[in-house]
């Protein structure tokens, strides 16, 4: 869970870092553009440490953890292009 | 043409109108039975906006192969109403909310993650403000509103999902729509449709206004 979400974390900002290099006022735009795409990798990531620390097995949202982090990769590898050159 | 168009479409949601009161039944088991005629109008509601997303990203998609700022200003007004949709929802669910399970908010899995996606698209139109360059501002946003179309979804279906079946609140179930009456869903559905022919209808006026806008602009430099 610790692997999966600091990688998702590190995907997605990664990605709105490269769209906010190229704009202005660019400490306020990257809180406001990471922060919704951020939340859900949190929220997962809070809830299955609080099951993990409970001795629960987590169930479903590991899944859907991996597969967001997934889905962010292959959205980072296909867009970086498109926001990096002109 | 047009005009015939849109009279069809007033016609069409006055009679969903009419339907949503006087054809379909209203679900007796709710607390207050008269507020499940909300469902005729919050949920469509919401649809269209998810409708406006994926149609943004679309157009997004158009933008980054032809690269024609056409398709950019189709996205960038697809945002725009699906936003307005969405608050819409949200607003309209407040309220339903606070008749049915007695307060205006109350962080429902559902409630939280069109909260999300709203602040994702108006995030997206933050963007869009902050950058000069029309060639770069559309990129950048067209790119931006791609990866929406990971994490709408995500939020619009995964999220309300597990998390029930991480809090298995009965609340978040009152809606009942296993044994939603067929005459209610003839209602719901086409309000659903006409819901998305008004959503393309003002989208269409609205991004000819824009461009009649930026033409304006262009003539006075």
């Amino acid at each position: 869970v610790l692997a999966a979400g600091g990688y998702g974390l590190a995907t997605g900002s990664t990605l709105v870092a490269a769209i906010i290099a190229q704009a202005r006022s660019k400490g306020t735009l990257f809180s406001v553009l990471s922060f919704p795409i951020l939340l859900p990798l949190l929220v997962l990531a809070v809830e299955l440490t609080r099951g993990a620390t409970a001795g629960d097995p987590g169930g479903v949202a590991v899944p859907v953890l991996l597969l967001y982090d997934g889905a962010i990769t292959v959205a980072g590898l296909m867009l970086f292009p498109a926001v990096w050159n002109p | 043409m047009k005009t015939f168009f849109a009279w069809l479409l007033w016609l069409w949601m006055a009679l969903v109108i009419v339907g949503a009161f006087f054809y379909a039944p209203v679900a007796e088991h709710f607390r207050v039975p008269g507020s499940s005629r909300i469902v005729f109008f919050h949920v469509p509601m919401a649809w269209t906006s998810f409708l406006a997303f994926i149609a943004a990203a679309v157009w997004s998609v158009m933008y980054l192969v032809r690269r024609n700022p056409r398709h950019d200003r189709a996205a960038g007004v697809a945002v725009q109403l699906g936003l307005l949709f969405g608050v819409l929802a949200t607003i309209t669910g407040a309220v339903w909310a606070k008749i049915e399970w007695g307060a205006w908010w109350n962080w429902d899995p559902r409630q939280t993650s069109i909260l999300a996606s709203l602040l994702f698209y108006a995030a997206y139109l933050a963007l869009r403000q902050s950058v000069e360059e029309p060639e770069k501002r559309a990129r950048l946003a067209a790119a931006y509103a791609l990866l929406g179309l990971i994490v709408t979804p995500f939020l619009f279906w995964i999220v309300p999902r597990i998390t029930f079946s991480l809090h298995p609140d009965p609340v978040v179930n009152a809606s009942g729509k296993v044994e939603m009456d067929p005459r209610i869903q003839h209602v719901l559905y086409a309000s659903g449709l006409g819901f998305a022919a008004l959503f393309f209808w003002i989208h269409n006026l609205q991004r000819r206004l824009e461009a009649l806008i930026e033409r304006r602009a262009a003539l006075k430099e």
